[in-house]
This record gives C-alpha cells, sequence and structure tokens, in this order.
C-alpha cells in the first residue's frame, strides 16, 4: 500500500495537486492490517483527514472487512475477487474485539460473512460502484507478457490498484509515468514493466467506467512541491537549521527521523562539502541526551529525537541542562501512553510531562508543531532559542503529523536565520567565567574554544565550581529562570499562538495536528450557519498569557471548546494555569486515530446547539 | 617538554576526607598532564556523580561534572563533537560499573579515544558506605548492616571483554607509578581503562592501605610480561586476552597492577566516522560553519534543492 | 485433492497472498494452482519440527498441525516471507 500511495502522490503532486497521506499501521513488522488514508485537494495543500473516503482499493480481504463502512454513497471500490468468498470469521490477524464489533454491525445492517456478502451490500444498499479484479489472472498476463517470473510479476499487486485509482480520477499517464519514474528511481526494467501494466489498467478502466471521480483542475500556486512525512521535514529544517550532531536510540514513532538525517549526514552539492552531520546510534535514551548534550557543550548545534518512553530516560538529564545553561534540542513525536501504550498511534497526551519533567526549577522551551511548514521552521526555531537562551528547548509533535506523507510548498528562505545567540567558537585563552553573573545570558565559550571553564549539576559559581552558599543560590537560581521572561519578551507572539477566523459562535483552542481538521471544521460549520475560531497553541513555555487571555476575553466559557488527542485536555490545563480562563468545553480523541474532520463538526454542533459539555471522538479503526 | 604541576591545579579546596585515595588519583593526573605538556584549554575532564567525580574542580583544565553513571555518554559526545579534545573520564565504581554499566560497555564496543579513570574503593562514599558492585560476596564493610549478597564485577575482565583497546590498573598511593600508565592512557588511540585501586579511609576497613601492602605486584616486573598486540593477527590477540584475562582473574594475596591489555591496530569510532564521511577527520562538527557572516543558513535554496532534490517534485500543470 | 502446489509438501504460501507461494524444489514462484511431477502431497512425518497453518497464520508443533490439518486447515512446511516485503511495509521517499 506504501508503493501505491507514494506513486499516486507523486503523479498528484506533478500536475500540481495538494495531498495528504495518513499512515495507520500496527507495531508488528509484517501480516497486521495497515492502511493508507488519502486525502486530494485541487485548491489548498490539505492538512486533515475526513471520512467518508470515495474510493477505495483494497489488496486483501482484512481491508475489505475493516473498511466497509468507510466508504461513501455512491463511491467506487477496487478489490480483488480472488478474496471473494473469504469470511470474515478466517482473518486470524483480526483483532477478536474489532471483529465483534463488525460482526454485529454486519448484522445490523444485514451482511453476510464473506467478502462478496460485504460487496454486494456496498453495491446494493449504499450504490457503492464496485470494480472487481482477478488480481492472480492481471499478475499471470503480466507475467505470459514480458517472460517474467512470478517472483517478478507479484511485485505488481501495487501497480494494479494505483492504476485503476488514476484511472478513475483521470490522471494521465504522462503523471502516472512520473510517480512510477520517481519511486522506482534506477531500476529500468520496474519501471518500464509498472508503466506498461498502469497504462493497460488506465486504458481499461477508463473503457469501461470513463473517469467518474476526475479531479478538478489545480489552483494550489506551487511550482515546486515537497513530498515528505512529517520526520523527513523536521529533518530537513534540521540540516537547513545548521544541525551537527543528531543521538538517538530507536523508538517509533521517532526513529525515521533519524534514519533521514542518516541518509543525509554529507552535506554535499556539486560534489563539495558543505559540512556533515554525525548521526550517532546510542545505546540507550540516556546516552542519547548525554552525548548531545556533550556535543552542544563543545559547540555542535545538536540535537536528539525520541518518543514518550526514551524522554523519560531523559529527564534527569534534562534538567543537567537546564542547571548548565546548555543548549539542547529534544524533538519529541509524541505516541500513545503510558508505559509502552500505543507505539505506532498518535496522541498528545506529554504535553504536562514536557512541561514538567525533571526536579528542581530550571527554564526550558517547549514548543508544538501543528502542520509540516510550522514543523520545519520550528526545527529551526528551537535550535535558535536552545543557543540564544541557552537552555533545553523540547519540539513536540505526534506521530500524525510525523508519519503522514504530504505535499508542502517550498519554504521561504526569507524568515530563516541562524542565532547562536552568545556562543564563542573562539574565547580568550584561560580560565573564564562560564556563568558571569553580570548578566542573566552569559557569554558561552565551547570546549575547546580556548577557555577553560567547569560545569556541574550541583548548584555552581560563576566559574562553575561547587558552592551551597545561599546568597550565590539566590543570584545563580534567578539568573536561570530570568532567561525565560527574556524569552517571553523577545520571541513573537504569532510564533508561540495564532488565532484563525473571528467568528464569536465558537472558539476551539487546539495544538498540533489538531491545526489541519480545525482549520477545515470552521469553513464547513460557516456553510452550516456558524462562525467561529480557532486558536493555535504553538509554544507552552513561555506561554502567550496576555494574547491568548486576550482572545478568550471575547467569548463566554460554554462557546470556547479545547480539541485534543488526550484525556485531560492537557493544552487546556496550561491555559487556564497561565490565563486563569477555565474551558469547560472538551472535544477530545484518544483512540490513537487522528481526529477527522467530519466528526469534529458533527462534535462542535452537538456542543454549541446541543447543550453538550464534553465530546468523545471515535471514529476510525 | 614538561609544563609544571601548578599550571594543572586550581584553588577549589578540596573536601575529601583526609587519606583519600582520590589525592593520589588527582596528584597523578596533575603529574601525567604535565608530563606530556596537555593544554588545558584542550583537555576536558568529564565525571558522574560522587566523591570522586569532584576530580574536575581540582584539575585546571575544562571540566564537567554530569550525572550519576552518565559522565561516559557525556563524555563521547564532547569527544565526538571535537576530536581533537583530550577527553578524560573519572568516576567511581558505583557510578561506572553499577548505575552506568550500559555505557561502561557500549564506549568498549565503540573503542572512541578517551581515557576512563575508575576510582574503585568498593563502596559508595559520598551516601555512607553502601557496598559497591566491586565489592565481594560476603564482605561486610563497616557501615554496612549484613554482609554483600551481590558477586563483584570485575573491571579488568569486563573492559577486556567489552572491547576496550588499553586496560590497566594502577594504585592510588603508588602515584609515579599510576602517573606513568595514566599517560600511557592518555598517549593510547582508543578506550582506555584505567582501574584504580584505592582505600577509602572511612567507610572501606577491609581494602585498606595495608591490606594492599604487600599484596600489590606490578605485572612489569613479571618475566617475559608483555601486554602489547604488535602484529594484530587473530592468534597474537586471543593470546594477550586469554593472558591479561588470567592476570584479571587474579586476587588475594597476589594482587597485579600495570597494564594488562593493549591493542593499537583497532580502529577508533573516530576513524570509522571519518571513513564514511572524509570532511569529519579534516573538520569537527564542532568546528563547522553553519551560517554565513549575514545569518542566513549555509544550506541556502538552491543547495536545499540539490540535497533534497529527490523529494522534490516540479510542478508540471497540462 | 487436486495434485497442485496448494497441497504439496515442497510448497510455502506467501503469508499475505497465498495464491502464490514457493517451490522449495523449484526455487521460484508459483501460483497455488500450479502442478508438476515433483509434486508430494503434505505429509505430517515428524521431520519437521514446526509447521505453518496458512489459515490461521501461525506456527505449529506436529501434533497441533495434525489437528489443524483435520479441522480442514491450510497447513505446509513453512510460509513464504518476500524478501522484499520491505517496500511494501514502509519506504519514504
Amino acid at each position: 500500500m506504501e508503493t501505491s500511495g507514494q506513486i499516486l502522490t507523486s503523479a498528484l503532486a506533478r500536475r500540481g495537486y495538494g495531498v495528504v497521506s495518513d499512515r495507520e499501521y500496527y507495531s508488528n513488522i509484517v501480516g497486521r492490517h495497515s492502511y493508507v488514508h488519502m486525502r486530494v485537494s485541487a485548491r489548498r495543500i490539505p492538512l486533515s483527514l475526513t471520512y467518508p473516503v470515495q474510493l477505495a482499493g483494497f489488496l486483501d480481504a482484512e481491508s475489505v472487512f475493516t473498511h466497509v463502512f468507510d466508504i461513501g454513497d455512491g463511491g467506487w471500490l477496487i478489490y480483488d475477487t480472488g478474496v471473494s468468498r473469504t469470511r470474515i470469521t478466517r482473518i486470524p490477524s483480526m483483532e477478536p474485539q474489532v471483529r465483534d464489533r463488525l460482526l454485529s454491525a454486519y448484522r445490523e445492517a444485514g451482511i453476510g460473512e464473506t467478502v462478496s456478502d460485504v460487496v454486494s451490500y456496498l453495491e446494493k444498499e449504499r450504490s457503492v460502484n464496485i470494480i472487481g479484479i482477478d488480481f492472480k489472472q492481471v499478475l499471470d498476463g503480466l507475467r505470459k507478457r514480458y517472460n517474467l517470473t512470478l517472483g517478478q510479476a507479484q511485485r505488481f499487486r501495487s501497480t494494479i490498484i494505483f492504476a485503476a485509482m488514476a484511472g478513475l480520477l483521470g490522471l494521465d499517464p504522462d503523471s502516472v509515468d512520473y510517480g512510477i519514474e520517481r519511486r522506482f528511481a534506477g531500476r529500468a526494467k520496474i519501471v518500464e514493466m509498472n508503466k506498461f501494466l498502469s497504462s493497460m489498467i488506465i486504458e481499461d478502466v477508463r473503457r469501461e467506467y470513463g473517469s467518474p471521480l476526475k479531479l478538478s483542475t489545480p489552483t494550489i500556486d506551487a511550482r515546486e512541491l515537497i513530498i515528505a512525512t512529517g520526520n523527513d521535514i523536521v529533518g530537513m529544517g534540521k540540516v537547513v537549521g545548521g544541525l551537527r550532531f543528531q543521538s538517538y536510540y530507536p523508538i517509533t514513532p521517532a526513529a525515521d527521523e533519524s534514519t533521514f538525517l542518516e541518509a543525509h549526514e554529507s552535506l554535499s552539492v556539486d560534489g563539495e562539502a558543505l559540512g556533515n552531520i554525525l548521526v550517532f546510534q546510542t545505546e540507550d535514551e540516556i546516552a542519547a541526551i548525554a552525548s548531545a548534550i556533550g556535543a552542544g557543550l563543545a559547540g555542535a548545534r545538536s540535537a536528539t529525537a525520541t518518543s514518550g518512553p526514551g524522554f523519560s530516560l531523559m529527564v534527569e538529564a534534562l534538567g543537567w541542562a537546564g542547571m548548565n545553561e546548555a543548549p539542547v534540542v529534544i524533538t519529541y513525536y509524541q505516541r500513545g501512553g503510558p508505559s509502552t501504550g500505543q507505539p505506532t498511534r498518535g496522541s498528545q497526551s506529554d504535553l504536562l510531562f514536557t512541561l514538567y519533567a525533571s526536579h528542581g526549577e530550571f527554564p526550558r522551551i517547549v514548543l508544538a508543531s501543528g502542520d509540516p511548514e510550522e514543523a520545519f521552521y520550528d526545527a529551526i526555531n528551537a535550535m535558535n532559542y536552545a543557543e540564544r537562551y541557552q537552555l533545553p528547548v523540547i519540539h513536540l509533535l505526534d506521530k500524525f503529523l510525523a508519519n503522514s506523507t504530504f505535499t508542502v510548498p517550498l519554504p521561504s528562505w526569507d524568515r530563516i536565520r541562524i542565532d547562536r545567540g552568545k556562543t564563542l567558537l573562539e574565547a580568550p585563552r584561560g580560565v573564564f567565567k562560564r556563568f558571569d553573573k553580570s548578566e542573566p545570558i552569559s557569554p558561552r565559550p565551547v570546549l575547546g574554544s580556548g577557555a577553560i571553564t567547569w560545569h556541574a549539576g550541583d548548584e555552581h559559581d560563576e566559574y562553575g565550581h561547587i558552592t551551597e552558599d545561599p546568597v550565590n543560590r539566590i543570584e545563580m537560581y534567578e539568573k536561570r529562570m530570568k532567561k525565560l521572561e527574556i524569552a517571553d519578551s523577545e520571541i513573537p507572539v504569532e510564533e508561540r499562538a495564532r488565532l484563525y477566523g473571528g467568528g464569536k459562535d465558537f472558539l476551539l483552542v487546539g495544538w498540533g495536528f489538531v491545526k489541519g481538521a480545525a482549520l477545515e471544521a470552521l469553513e464547513v460549520l460557516r456553510d452550516r450557519g456558524l462562525e467561529g475560531a480557532y486558536l493555535h497553541l504553538r509554544m507552552f513555555t513561555p506561554f502567550p498569557t496576555r494574547f491568548v487571555g486576550e482572545v478568550l476575553k471575547g467569548y463566554d466559557a460554554g462557546r470556547v471548546i479545547a480539541v485534543e488527542h488526550n484525556i485531560m485536555a492537557q493544552a487546556a490545563r496550561v491555559v487556564a494555569q497561565n490565563t486563569g480562563f477555565l474551558v469547560t468545553r472538551y472535544i477530545l480523541k484518544y483512540t490513537g486515530r487522528p481526529i477527522y474532520t467530519m466528526e469534529l463538526v458533527d462534535a462542535v454542533e452537538r456542543i454549541i446547539e446541543g447543550g453538550v459539555e464534553k465530546v468523545v471522538l471515535r471514529y476510525g479503526e | 617538554m614538561a609544563s609544571s604541576l601548578a599550571r594543572y591545579k586550581t584553588d577549589v579546596w578540596s573536601d575529601w576526607c583526609p587519606g583519600c585515595g582520590d589525592f593520589g588519583i588527582v596528584a597523578a593526573m596533575q603529574k601525567a598532564f604535565a608530563e606530556l605538556d596537555l593544554d588545558p584549554a584542550q583537555t576536558v575532564i568529564v565525571s558522574g556523580i560522587g566523591c570522586s567525580s569532584k576530580t574536575p574542580h581540582f584539575i585546571n583544565a575544562n571540566g564537567v561534572h554530569t550525572l550519576h553513571g552518565r559522565a561516559i555518554p557525556f563524555a563521547t559526545g564532547i569527544k565526538l563533537a571535537n576530536p581533537s579534545l583530550t577527553v578524560i573520564v573519572n568516576g567511581g565504581d558505583g557510578d561506572l560499573l553499577g548505575i552506568g554499566a550500559g555505557h561502561f560497555v557500549a564506549v568498549g564496543r565503540r573503542n572512541i579515544d578517551i581515557t576512563v579513570i575508575l576510582h574503585n574503593n568498593q563502596v559508595y562514599g559520598l551516601t555512607k558506605g553502601q557496598a559497591s558492585p566491586t565489592l565481594r560476596r560476603w564482605e561486610q564493610v563497616k557501615s554496612l548492616p549484613r554482609p554483600n549478597i551481590q558477586d563483584a564485577v570485575n573491571p579488568i575482565a569486563l573492559a577486556i571483554a567489552s572491547g576496550f583497546t588499553f586496560v590497566a590498573r594502577g594504585y592510588a598511593l603508588w602515584v609515579d607509578h599510576l602517573k606513568e600508565i595514566i599517560k600511557a592512557a592518555i598517549k593510547h588511540r582508543g578506550t582506555a581503562l584505567v582501574d584504580v585501586l584505592q582505600p577509602c579511609v572511612t567507610y572501606n576497613n577491609l581494602y585498606t592501605a595495608d591490606f594492599y601492602k604487600g599484596r600489590l605486584y606490578k605485572l612489569e616486573e613479571e618475566p617475559g610480561w608483555d601486554p602489547v598486540v604488535h602484529e594484530n593477527s587473530i592468534e597474537e590477540v586471543e593470546e594477550k586476552i586469554a593472558r591479561a584475562w588470567d592476570k584479571a582473574l587474579e586476587w588475594g594475596n597476589r594482587i597485579p597492577v600495570g597494564v594488562f591489555y593493549v591493542n593499537p591496530h583497532v580502529e577508533t569510532f573516530e576513524d570509522r566516522i571519518a571513513k564514511l564521511n572524509p570532511l569529519y577527520s579534516e573538520s569537527p562538527v564542532a568546528r563547522q560553519p553553519i551560517a554565513g557572516e549575514d545569518g542566513r543558513p549555509l544550506v541556502g535554496v538552491e543547495e536545499f534543492k540539490k540535497i533534497f532534490g529527490k523529494y522534490i517534485v516540479e510542478v508540471e500543470r497540462k | 485433492m487436486r495434485r497442485t502446489c496448494a497441497t504439496c509438501m515442497h510448497w510455502r504460501p506467501h503469508i499475505l497472498y497465498p495464491y502464490i507461494g514457493f517451490c522449495n524444489i523449484h526455487s521460484t514462484l508459483t501460483f497455488d494452482d500450479h502442478h508438476c511431477d515433483k509434486y508430494e502431497p503434505i505429509k505430517i512425518n515428524g521431520r519437521a519440527q514446526l509447521y505453518w497453518c496458512q489459515t490461521c497464520r501461525t506456527r505449529l508443533s506436529p501434533e497441533e498441525a495434525k489437528a489443524h490439518i483435520a479441522r480442514g486447515d491450510r497447513v505446509y512446511i513453512g510460509g513464504y516471507i518476500d524478501p522484499d516485503v520491505r517496500e511494501e511495509i514502509y519506504d519514504s521517499f
């Protein structure tokens, strides 16, 4: 399914369409149900997902069974007729709870237990257009035509799917060929066979069905589109931002970023080396953050990428960085917790943890990205903040953003600056007051700069030597915390929170990947007569208290709704703590699946028009 | 030319117990630094937590006093970011072999060019004398309410098994002997362990200076002792490791100090990185420019398009 | 029983798309309805210590294998894992 999604995405991007695709998968290697859920737009870069789908393509029986209710009336279904007789009760990889839930829904809808029962239900009751393809027969034809072994021919299963979809969407064969060339670059024979097979299928589909889902002419203003996952985009931001050291211990859903960086360790352009990034796989997450801090002390821009369980291990060292005013960036991809939780599913349940992790009090910056563009700039800004304010920066993302694939317009370089603050790569020789108290932010000579400095996790004097003197304690404590006030006064508010729309009927308050669904929900609700707004929170410390407070003043408490992927409405608590405004309406989702636009729209209506206080969302398998 | 010892001293008062072996270790380090003429500004001493980990504050060189058990990963980040620095780790037996044992093993696997000085006194001094990972089973030092029921880990054997390419043991009160070992360890390219036996005058009533007196002997005074791998054949490496291993297990009436094993032929982690990435050996990542004078990133839009070309689709409307 | 790959002891079904599988004799993939003169029906003779039930997609002991066959499951000596299956799992651009 990955291959199909990638080729279609490339083909669509080639013609200027915006695409987002969410990858939903189990925490295993192979054999469980995984799927790609795409959204295509001719008008804009889509950032949200919704149901029902208009077009579904399935390679196996489990997918048909799982997604029967996800297909819209009058939609299109492509499936393998070879699995028609398979029964839902004979899918060993389907979880018993899922099967039981589906079976009872089937009974209610009068659906039998086989794939053909499901298909005929869709056809008769839901007027879904069915395209049944005998995969085995198609592969056999391909084998004969190209004199292939079956081993070669069987690779083209996914070609059948993407080509049939391309046909229905009315994509021209050149764009599909382009997608194939990109996907299989350097593998001429595979490219040729894919092109042959896909053009044959596109033609067959057109002849028989036309192009019933033909997309409108794209109007997105972009000459180039990056196709990348959130993990990739953060990696790209780090490369541009001057990252030189990345440590990591493998963990889902963060590891892809480090693997991406490893593939780009050597920054060569036209044979000239601009620099190189050292990507270091450590023995655990403690070593990951400790080595990143060490590299930062030596003067390299450094970061580590992890998820909840990894960050739990990093917490002690986080405090060391705070105490020693050491720059380090932790790129934190949230997944479902607690404990192992749901490794491959999304969540926003670690905000409070990142705000308070580690004992003692020290300044930190916590920022969160809501879409790929924000993630790119935030990755750069996080490194700037870490060096400018000499503190740990936690850059929060969620699995939804991390593992979805997006078409992203090329970022603007006008806004990008590297700010290393008072970092000194060269310093006068000799003993240096690393923690000079005359200003909250002291000059920071790196190890090897010529200066001699000391650092200690103990409370220390200006030289970094241990002292328990009470007066020094006050001064150092306040010096460190003062940096947060400086950051608060310097970092522009538009980088920390943003209000979208101005309608007074309701205000959604959210963060992270909620942004896409919230923005789309605003539009849908406007068409339905509700004018609202969305307050997107991006920095949680230092918190944009005045701005957020002002926005909230414009709304009755009953019209302000927290929208989050957790059960506690964590961001709403941070809002209350900083502004005193108590959010009392909630739309929450904690299944591990993204918030879909249609369920968000429905929930807002239930709260604003139906008087409900809290809606827990549950759509998606 | 050796530089003066005073160059490596700070005026920070040491709060160790009088008679603590740590004094001997610091003295040996300062002498070794002086004889090697190390530049204090290009030398970094990284420590964990415990009495021994206060060491950096008493030596005039960069000092990074980190977390319990984590000196090695901090040191690793520093060294990898700038391999031209001389990086030395000081830690106790609890620090390096208890809470930090995983890092001890990992640094050996990598053979990073750092020197690990293990202050080995069989107890947790700063927390008032609990058993450390090098205290042997059924031993009961004075502040233990009952005898120790865990077995001891053997630092020399563990280092060899983990891939350290320089493995030695010294004695804190034989300062000049220890100094020579530390010098050899620093000069060695690769991960070096110096296991330093030291009395804890306050809490360890078993392994006292009296205990060690008469039991310690110097390996280099043994006839025919040669710990160095010269030819780097598999046979030679196996033989040298086997002999070092035998010596590592000796304890009781005769306790060896000196160099157990040296293999200068194993490529360091830094060499391995440079093999994949030639720029790394010319220009440490910590010293590379990342932006122009105006703060614009070195990777501008054109460079970006070249580096990430395969992620970029040129839109071609039809 | 039809003498095709689907019931042959030399055949290892693709664990996700069992209409194809790997033939150990010819070292190639075949469709399940293919047949050749090397055909041998699957026997649980105790030589193999583990079997593969395609119906349940799980490994079986010989005793379990017999029980699964008795209830009509498709049991084989082993399953086939496509060496390039990684490409279908996740391969970012």
